[in-house]
């Protein structure tokens, strides 16, 4: 356990910097730059403009200084007014965000990931009720009309672009029935038909996965055998065969999560909420450095951990399953 | 002990149920965590188009920052309302010299400065304004409006001439004309005559800071202070309104300043500010009651609002012009250029495409007040229903179409020399698309040029512009004040804005003699010359003038559509139903009566409510 | 003492006839290979098969999209608000087949109003005059106001049909002998003014390839200037939805099918690369993946589209089209899952006793590769591509919500998806343009997932012979 960990966070500092490194010199080498607007400044003002935030240093330079704590000032590399204006990731600073000037990194991150999170969490809780409901019942009836059109309803989710099935949400609940917000944040019915329309396309699959998984437990010999004991159908389900059925899905729930926090872009552009999917790509088309950089780091901190974190649920569900290097 | 618990599956599915239980319990707790944080409904919200940048005066220069300072901050002048002339703000009155050099502001006495929590109180001074300019003109500020203080004695040279280190060479107390005579007396001291100066000073970049705010900030926290000085619990302010909380990408929560000179003529005492972006959620965040004001509208829901009281379009004072790059052929041949602005169907393009009323426009300078802008020469028309003589105006673009197809042939370009693929170069957005292809088949159809359509994002566009490697480029200004020299001076050579590569001597001339033109009748010649010569010349091919797209609460009192379409927010009301009720029966067109918003009994300010029990009004 | 039991059982003798009948039936009965038996069970699976079938109609339908008598996916005709549908028995005849040349004239009646005889006797001529030019006939169309009218003659856009000369000859036929001082007269004695207003072409289609432009032709031959109506409503440019369905789904399954092909090659040859190999090299390169699938793609993606874009003019004069790079870099995106799947599979089969049996008779390396080998990664690669197109089509639609994808006058499905949210508001829905691309869309990758499914149940080896 203590070796799998340590390979695992060992990777997770490689993984790290590599990502750092291409995202830091991709974002550069793209034309505009963060403050590029309609008027133009005078040269003098653009100048101090980027020497406040060190963007008139060659790259590598910019690099370290994003990289650690390296006051870079002090020890003479660079000639610059002494300020550092941030301290480097290595301490946990990412530093100001270009675009917002009045919030650093670490603020903006503060505040939006909470909200991405519950919009997640809803989206996940629809994913699996809808989901886990719709495989085994699917299963259970396997063949019948009913497994084809609890198929079909849950295919439905990946059938459409989730902004699709969010017009349609809107249409229906909004403008007919009247019963939800447009849009907006603050309450539990403001995250309803978000999360629903997150969580539509990963209820589809988890759907898929739990069937194939059910129908293989349900051909095991211990299910003949606990039927043939005189087990009622619904011990058999729920002690027996549940447990093998969910296992893919959970496997699954990693790489759930990283498509639901990409995903979450969309959702929250239509729905008004401010989490942290709209920053991947506002900061990309902003031009905003330092946030494009926290939110890469941040997907690539949680897909990691998620990913591990799933690996080692895997082992404690199931203990007949080894902890292995994937 | 139940045999079935002890076998190693009774373990694994008490380990899954525990799984399961935490899961659920995380989610939980992840929703709860972040609902608590709820608001309850302000007593006026609006959209705001986007996250501010900042809260800066000095460093913004987009509207919705201009509406947040607008909100918690306080000129020596602000706009009225209506007429959007300078009204009293934090000077009482003033007094402008003869020669139109020397402008003295008298402070209102008893005007504050506070911080949220109020445990910071002072009074407004004309030393803060020295220091405001000061910051403002200072070059490590980066301010992006300084231009607007240049016509200042001695502040372009403080801003631009500087020393190794950076540093402004001339001293600010001793160059500039900025003073404060005693505390209650500011002098500040021109160049040159400027007739809209005091129009200038209304504008936001030149709103006042607070000298304690900023140098406790820098002492707290040396190294963060760009950032907590204008937090909400730090900044300290002198307007109508006091930030009391900044959720990023969500809203800006206001609420009244009791300490502000005028509170007495404050209604509101919450004001939410939201970041929405998207048209669709914005107008349908208005729909249902959530929001009651929105700034912008998509044209496919033109159609439906025009005919509503809520949506009453009027000019603003904005053009939408095509750039052209005059560096390279065949666009440098100034022939070509004016066959390309004739062959522009301009009202199809307002009509079909815009919809909103926005009026086709041959001029760079908006219509304006007392100036009568320059157009560029095109066959004349009139229009339908009028009482003139003269062809309609199918005719005058046909005729004007030939005249393209002349000055083509003129320039060399037929059969044998075909003219080459235009490249017409705009930002994403739907109707700049559209108007670039309709644009471009006229041009195709009427002068056989092939039409290619680039579409950039908005960086890379603002790059190509910035580095002229556009052929044509759409492009738009908005004025920044109501003088027809925020439009002229833009293309003089060389200019930071002008992105054409166009350049004229004399019209260089012609804007520096307007610059220190002390009559204002001859100043204003002296700009219809200069605009008439660029609309000869042509490196821009103007479209059409801007209406504002203000969809808001009809039952909004205080707000009035004006050429710049700036709104002061301590005006802002809430009729009563009687109020409104005489507003709608003085509707001067057939309008549908929309849903009105806000509380049937409205919202008045306390100096409103005195003045209405006087007169005996709203006693239901 | 019994009875000794013979060597030669005579069960065993077959005469003639019996012997035959035994190698008959021998014959008859067939080993399977992978394939046929996959195709059967495909077969059973009703719900597959049907999918399977409604695909290829899709497909057809869009490469034929020239060949169908659609309205213009693109020519703008500008309205105040989109068009209802309207059904087919009631739709009008639509004579706006944009992808013409038209010859303009103008008339200016002396002494009167425009009546239908007057216009009878001074259309004739006009017309005479244009399919003398052409060669070819016209199709009028006219509208008159007072004394004034403007007439137009519109002929078919073929490769052949140069405006400028066309126009050239035309005002040549009328100034010389049909109208030599701009005067027509008709035979009683009326006179009109007539100006020619000149030739104009317009385009109802970006540029089409040969093969296309051919189709066009073909159609015209067949249909005439005849075209659907609105059946299935317009938007507010006035664009037919149908057409711009049917048109779309062209740029949206070429954008599938090549991104999942790109996916394809570079994800089969790493992972197979990776599995084959095996030890360090192996857990390099599948260390190397699990890097990229860290990177956040939408950021790439954004970014790579914003470099692509600047290198634009210079690609076109390689020829290469914006799309194709596009197509490309979607690819990139999906070749992470494809090789870790290929990989997986190629290292489970390695080891696998068939395998392990064909070294054993001596079967070449070449031959286990490519007898054994490859058809059992195939199946699970061609599973993996029944479920690759959606998520590339899905992606597509996100691109274009972001303004990053399919350009227009192009027309996409997920450029409609994005479409049909700005068709909603709590005033007025227009429901045809929601409805529309959502069926389209949405049957299509219900379709392809249900036939994922299906082909990954008839593929799986394990179910082999068990049904």
């Amino acid at each position: 356990m203590i070796g799998f960990l340590a390979r695992r966070a060992l990777w997770f500092v490689v993984t790290l910097l590599a990502v750092v490194t291409v995202s830091f010199f991709l974002m550069r080498s793209v034309r505009g730059g963060p403050f590029d607007a309609d008027r133009n400044l005078h040269p003098v003002i653009e100048k101090n403009l980027k020497a406040r935030y060190h963007l008139d240093w060659p790259l590598w330079k910019q690099y370290l200084q994003y990289i650690g704590p390296l006051n870079l000032d002090e020890k003479g590399l660079v000639d610059g007014d002494g300020s550092k204006p941030w301290a480097g990731i290595l301490t946990g600073d990412f530093g100001p965000s270009f675009k917002y000037r009045d919030f650093t990194v670490n603020d903006i991150i503060g505040q939006s990931l909470p909200i991405s999170m519950a919009l997640g969490s809803v989206a996940m809780f629809w994913a699996l009720l809808l989901g886990l409901t719709t495989g085994v019942l699917s299963a259970l009836l396997r063949g019948g009309k009913l497994d084809v059109s609890m198929r079909l309803a849950a295919t439905a989710g990946i059938a459409l672009p989730n902004f699709v099935i969010a017009g349609f949400l809107v249409i229906g609940f909004v403008f007919w029935l009247e019963l939800l917000p447009v849009a907006g944040w603050g309450s539990l019915r403001h995250l309803i038909l978000p999360g629903f329309a997150l969580g539509a396309p990963f209820a589809a699959y988890i759907s898929r996965l739990t069937r194939t998984g059910m129908l293989e437990v349900l051909s095991q010999e211990y299910i003949r055998t606990a039927h043939a004991k005189g087990l009622r159908p619904r011990t058999v389900l729920l002690r027996h065969a549940i447990k093998g059925g969910i296992l893919p899905v959970v496997s699954y729930l990693g790489p759930a999560t990283a498509g639901i926090l990409t995903g979450s872009l969309v959702i929250e552009k239509i729905f008004a909420i401010p989490g942290t999917g709209t920053h991947f790509v506002n900061s990309a088309l902003n031009r905003d450095y330092t946030l494009a950089m926290g939110v890469t780091i941040l997907y690539t901190v949680l897909v990691y951990s998620l990913n591990t974190i799933v690996d080692l649920a895997y082992t404690f569900l199931d203990p007949r399953i080894e902890l292995e290097e994937a | 002990m139940d045999p079935r618990r002890r076998t190693r599956a009774g373990f694994a599915a008490r380990r899954q149920l525990a799984a399961v239980v935490l899961f659920g319990v995380l989610l939980v707790a992840a929703v709860r965590a972040t609902l608590s944080a709820r608001l309850e409904r302000a007593d006026f919200t609006y959209v705001n188009g986007g996250e501010v940048t900042s809260l800066d005066p000095a460093t913004v220069t987009g509207t919705p920052e201009g509406k947040m300072i607008y909100s918690i901050f306080e000129g020596l002048v602000i706009k009225h309302p209506r007429t959007l002339e300078p009204i009293p703000g934090m000077a009482e009155r003033w007094e402008i010299s003869d020669d139109g050099l020397t402008y003295t502001f008298h402070l209102r006495k008893g005007a504050v400065w506070t911080n949220l929590d109020d445990t910071f109180q002072e009074e407004v001074t004309a030393h803060d304004f020295v220091y405001t300019y000061q910051r403002f003109l200072h070059p490590e500020t980066a301010a992006a409006y300084a231009y607007a203080m240049w016509y200042v004695e001695g502040a372009r040279a403080y801003t631009t001439e500087l020393d190794e280190a950076g540093q402004p060479l001339h001293d600010f107390d001793e160059t500039v004309g900025v003073r404060a005579l005693d505390r209650y007396t500011l002098e500040m001291v021109l160049a040159s005559p400027t007739s809209y100066f005091l129009h200038l000073l209304t504008f936001y970049p030149l709103f006042p800071v607070n000298r304690t705010n900023l140098e406790s900030a820098r002492e707290r926290w040396p190294d963060d202070w760009r950032i907590q000085w204008l937090k909400p619990e730090n900044i300290i302010t002198n307007g109508p309104y006091k930030v009391l909380e900044r959720r990023v990408n969500d809203r800006i929560r206001l609420v009244k300043n009791e300490h502000y000179w005028d509170a007495d003529n404050v209604a509101f005492e919450t004001v939410d500010a939201l970041a929405t972006e998207n048209y669709f959620t914005m107008l349908n965040l208005y729909l249902t009651g959530e929001v009651d004001w929105i700034d912008r509208l998509a044209t496919n829901a033109v159609p439906q609002l025009i005919s509503t009281d809520a949506f009453n379009p009027e000019p603003y004072l904005s053009t939408y012009f095509y750039r052209v790059n005059t560096t390279r052929p065949p666009t440098d041949d100034a022939r070509v250029r004016r066959a390309l602005a004739l062959a522009i169907p301009r009202r199809e393009i307002c009509d079909k495409i815009m919809k909103a009323g926005q009026l086709p426009t041959w001029s760079l300078v908006p219509p304006m007040e007392g100036y009568e802008g320059a157009e560029m020469r095109h066959a004349p028309f009139v229009e339908e229903g009028s009482s003139g003589e003269g062809d309609d105006y199918e005719t005058a673009f046909a005729a004007d179409c030939a005249e393209a197809q002349r000055l083509l042939a003129e320039a060399g370009y037929g059969p044998d020399n075909p003219f080459p693929t235009i490249e017409i170069h705009y930002n994403t957005s739907e109707a700049h698309r559209d108007i670039a292809e309709v644009i471009g088949s006229v041009w195709k159809r009427v002068l056989g040029i092939k039409v290619k359509l680039l579409n950039q994002e908005w960086k890379v566009y603002l790059d190509t512009q910035k580095q002229l490697t556009y052929q044509v480029s759409r492009a738009g200004w908005i004025g920044d004040y109501p003088d027809p020299n925020t439009y002229v001076d833009l293309f003089v050579t060389g200019g930071e804005n002008n992105k054409t590569g166009w350049g004229n001597a004399r019209y260089d001339e012609l804007v520096r003699a307007a610059a220190v033109e002390l009559d204002p009748e001859a100043r204003l010649g002296i700009l219809y010359e200069a605009e008439q010569l660029l609309l000869e010349e042509l490196p821009i091919l103007p479209i059409y003038s801007y209406v504002d797209q203000n969809v808001v609460a009809p039952r909004l009192g205080g707000f009035y559509p004006n050429l710049q379409d700036t709104h002061m927010p301590k005006f802002w009301y809430w009729m009563d139903d009687e109020e409104l009720d005489a507003k709608r029966a003085a509707y001067a067109d057939e309008l549908t009566l929309s849903d009105p918003h806000g509380p049937p009994q409205g919202l008045y300010s306390a100096a409103q409510q005195r003045e209405r029990a006087a007169r005996g009004a709203g006693t239901r | 003492m019994g009875e000794r039991v013979s060597r030669h059982d005579e069960r065993w003798d077959l005469g003639g006839k019996d012997l035959e009948a035994l190698l008959r039936e021998a014959e008859a009965v067939r080993g399977e290979s992978l394939w046929n038996d996959a195709w059967r069970r495909l077969k059973r699976n009703r719900a597959s098969y049907w999918s399977l079938w409604f695909l290829v109609a899709v497909v057809v339908t869009s490469l034929a999209a020239p060949l169908l008598p659609l309205p213009s996916p693109i020519a703008l005709h500008l309205q105040e608000e989109p068009e209802a549908p309207v059904p087919p028995w009631r739709a009008a005849f639509d004579d706006g087949w944009d992808h013409r040349i038209v010859a303009g004239f103008t008339l200016v009646l002396e002494g009167g109003e425009w009546t239908d005889a007057a216009r009878a006797a001074f259309e004739a001529p006009l017309r005479e005059v244009v399919e003398r030019a052409a060669d070819r006939e016209v199709h009028v169309r006219w509208s008159a106001e007072g004394s004034e009218a403007k007439l137009e003659l519109a002929l078919p856009h073929a490769a052949a049909l140069l405006e400028l000369p066309l126009a050239d000859h035309i005002a040549d036929l009328l100034t010389g002998s049909v109208a030599p001082d701009g005067r027509l007269a008709s035979a009683d004695g009326r006179t009109a003014e007539v100006e020619f207003a000149g030739v104009s072409a317009r385009s109802g289609y970006w540029d089409l390839g040969p093969l296309d432009r051919g189709a066009l032709w073909l159609r015209y031959q067949v249909f005439g200037f005849w075209q659907t109506g609105p059946w299935l409503g317009t938007d507010s440019k006035g664009r037919d939805l149908m057409s711009r369905i049917v048109w779309g789904s062209r740029t949206s399954i070429g954008v599938a099918l090549m991104a999942t092909l790109c996916s394809l090659v570079i994800g089969v040859t790493y992972g197979a690369l990776s599995g084959l190999l095996g030890g360090r090299v192996d857990n390099a390169m599948m260390r190397f993946v699990d890097i990229l699938y860290s990177i956040p793609f939408i950021f790439v993606v954004i970014f790579l589209i914003t470099i692509i874009n600047e290198y634009r003019t210079e690609l076109a004069d390689l020829g290469i089209e914006y799309i194709t790079v596009f197509y490309v870099v979607v690819g990139a995106i999906y070749w992470l899952t494809m090789a870790r799947v290929v990989r997986g599979q190629v290292l489970s089969l390695k080891n696998t006793e068939f395998i392990e049996a064909a070294r054993v008779v001596g079967a070449s390396t070449r031959r286990i590769l490519f007898v054994h080998l490859v058809p059992n990664v195939l199946s699970v690669v061609i599973v993996y591509l029944t479920l690759t197109v959606p998520a590339v089509m899905l992606f597509e639609a996100f691109l274009s919500f972001l303004g990053l994808g399919v350009e227009p006058p192009k027309v996409s499905w997920g450029l409609l998806a994005v479409d049909s949210t700005e068709a909603i508001n709590p005033m007025k829905t227009y429901w045809w343009l929601v409805a529309g691309p959502a069926a389209a869309m949405g049957a299509t990758l219900l379709a392809l997932n249900i036939l994922g499914d299906g082909l990954r149940d008839a593929l799986d080896p394990k179910l082999r012979g068990s049904e």
